[in-house]
């Protein structure tokens, strides 16, 4: 399905070609699902960015503002490595399905799962020490 | 009737899902503005704006795709966009890089 070789002018050497560049078009419906998966680790990252500014501006409560900047920053500090990490995924995803490639694991779910494990432990710590 | 050329309909799919994220990005625009307090500056609530800002241009982004995909299907061309990484990275780094300014106000 629509599939673009890789000739003269449209070189395969991934390691400086443009993505369009590289290999042939897989399936469009790849492509988009790929596309997809990016905007749902991007959702995933606004959901901790969105957690990070909460906790720094609606919850007086938790205690002492350095305190709610230090775990707001951590929050958001995830959210960048997830962004970043799921753009590269993304990319990779798409070159290894126009080369085609088996897809790599990713490290995502785990960096998401055990982060977020972190933050919650440092939260419960938090109250526990403010009393909330 | 024209043929529909998109079968499991990807295209629609993948302009939903920018549409939801463009209203997550709006949703931490509304939170960056501090809705509710009357004493903050303008200058306070610029990465609220720009957070705004950013969420229509990835709702009209979205749109302007889902076009170009259906587009490009019906002609059987790549549905790959050039400067797709760019807008997606930009889309990665921006609204975290946002968010600090904020919290920092």
């Amino acid at each position: 399905m629509m599939s673009t070789p890789a000739g003269p002018d449209r070189p395969s050497d991934p390691g400086r070609a443009r993505l369009q560049d590289i290999g042939t078009d897989p399936d469009y419906r790849f492509t988009l699902a790929n596309e997809r998966t990016f905007l749902a680790w991007i959702r995933t990252s606004l959901a901790l960015i969105a957690g990070g500014v909460a906790v720094v501006q609606l919850a007086p409560a938790l205690g002492e503002r350095w305190v709610r900047l230090v775990l707001g920053c951590v929050l958001i500090a995830l959210s960048v490595v997830m962004a970043a990490a799921s753009h590269r995924r993304w990319y990779l995803n798409e070159r290894s399905m126009r080369l085609g490639e088996a897809l790599r694991p990713t490290p995502l779910t785990m960096i998401l799962a055990y982060g977020v494990a972190v933050i919650a432990v440092a939260v419960f710590v938090v109250l526990l020490i403010s009393g909330g | 009737m024209p043929k529909i050329h998109d079968s499991g309909m990807q295209a629609e799919r993948t302009r939903l899902s920018w549409a939801r994220t463009s209203l997550a990005l709006a949703v931490i625009g509304a939170l960056e503005l501090h809705i509710g307090r009357s004493d903050l500056a303008m200058v306070d609530r610029l990465p609220g704006l720009l957070m705004l800002l950013i969420a229509v241009g990835c709702w009209v982004y979205g749109g302007r795709r889902y076009l170009v995909v259906t587009r490009s299907l019906a002609a059987g061309r790549t549905v790959l966009n050039h400067r797709q990484g760019l807008v997606l990275a930009g889309l990665s780094l921006l609204p975290a890089a946002i968010a600090v300014w904020s919290i920092l106000v």
